[in-house]
């Protein structure tokens, strides 16, 4: 049997799992610690934003390099 | 309001970065690849200037649609939906951008890592480099010390301690 297509389109959807797990626990977890300790809002997302940062990275190198790698 | 200040730092931290780096990437790719590289090195830049600013840009954005409401589902909706509208953006440029005849792949694709991982760390310092008050949590004491209820008391303890483990 013959398999035809791009590699890095495979390539891409492994990139992506761990970026998609990672934004979820992240957002999640902020939720989670916003509902047990509202005061700490300001201060969780904060947080929250360096985690988001961290994880879209990730996706974005996965993007740039299904496209031009 | 200060929680606001560190995305409004890391937002301008981050365009500053981009902005080097298309400028160094442009010098570098000019002498490399010629004009496809200064182009190629400037639209990088771009790129990632565009992928900085909506980090920080959608969570000001929330902020201010939601009036510092953090509870409201609305401030999720728009950080979220501004990610999958940044990669959308993203894809749509790279596919317009991957057969163009002057872009040079190679130093494109150094300049959006370089200034994506850079801008990261310029995240890090800017958040890093701001103090966070707990305004909200003074708020609330002061409100239930003025009217004190039934549920106020659990209010209290929360904005002095450990999570709740008080009667």
């Amino acid at each position: 049997m013959e398999i035809v297509g791009n590699l890095n389109t495979i390539g891409y959807g492994l990139a992506a799992i761990g970026p998609g797990i990672g934004i979820g626990i992240v957002a999640g977890k902020t939720v989670e610690a916003m509902a047990r300790q509202p005061e700490m809002a300001g201060t969780l997302r904060t947080t929250m934003f360096l985690g988001i940062a961290f994880t879209e990275l990730l996706g974005l190198i996965g993007v740039a390099l299904f496209f031009i790698g | 309001m200060n929680d606001t200040l560190a995305f409004r730092r890391a937002l301008w931290f981050g365009l500053a970065v981009a902005g080097a780096v298309a400028l160094i990437g442009a010098v570098v790719g000019g002498v490399v690849a010629g004009t496809d590289g200064v182009i190629s090195a400037v639209i990088g830049g771009l790129i990632a200037a565009f992928f900085t600013s909506m980090s920080a840009g959608t969570v000001l954005l929330g902020i201010r649609l939601t009036r510092h409401d953090p509870a409201s589902p609305l401030f999720y909706a728009v950080i979220l939906g501004g990610w999958i509208a940044k990669f959308a953006v993203f894809v749509l440029a790279m596919v317009l951008l991957r057969d163009a005849p002057f872009v040079q792949p190679t130093v494109l694709l150094i300049c959006v890592l370089a200034a994506v991982v850079l801008s990261v760390g310029a995240d890090v310092v800017a958040v890093l480099g701001t103090k966070e008050t707990y305004v909200a949590g003074l708020k609330q004491a002061q409100a239930a010390k003025a009217a004190p209820t039934p549920g106020s008391a659990s209010t209290e303890a929360r904005t002095t301690d450990d999570g709740g483990q008080h009667p």
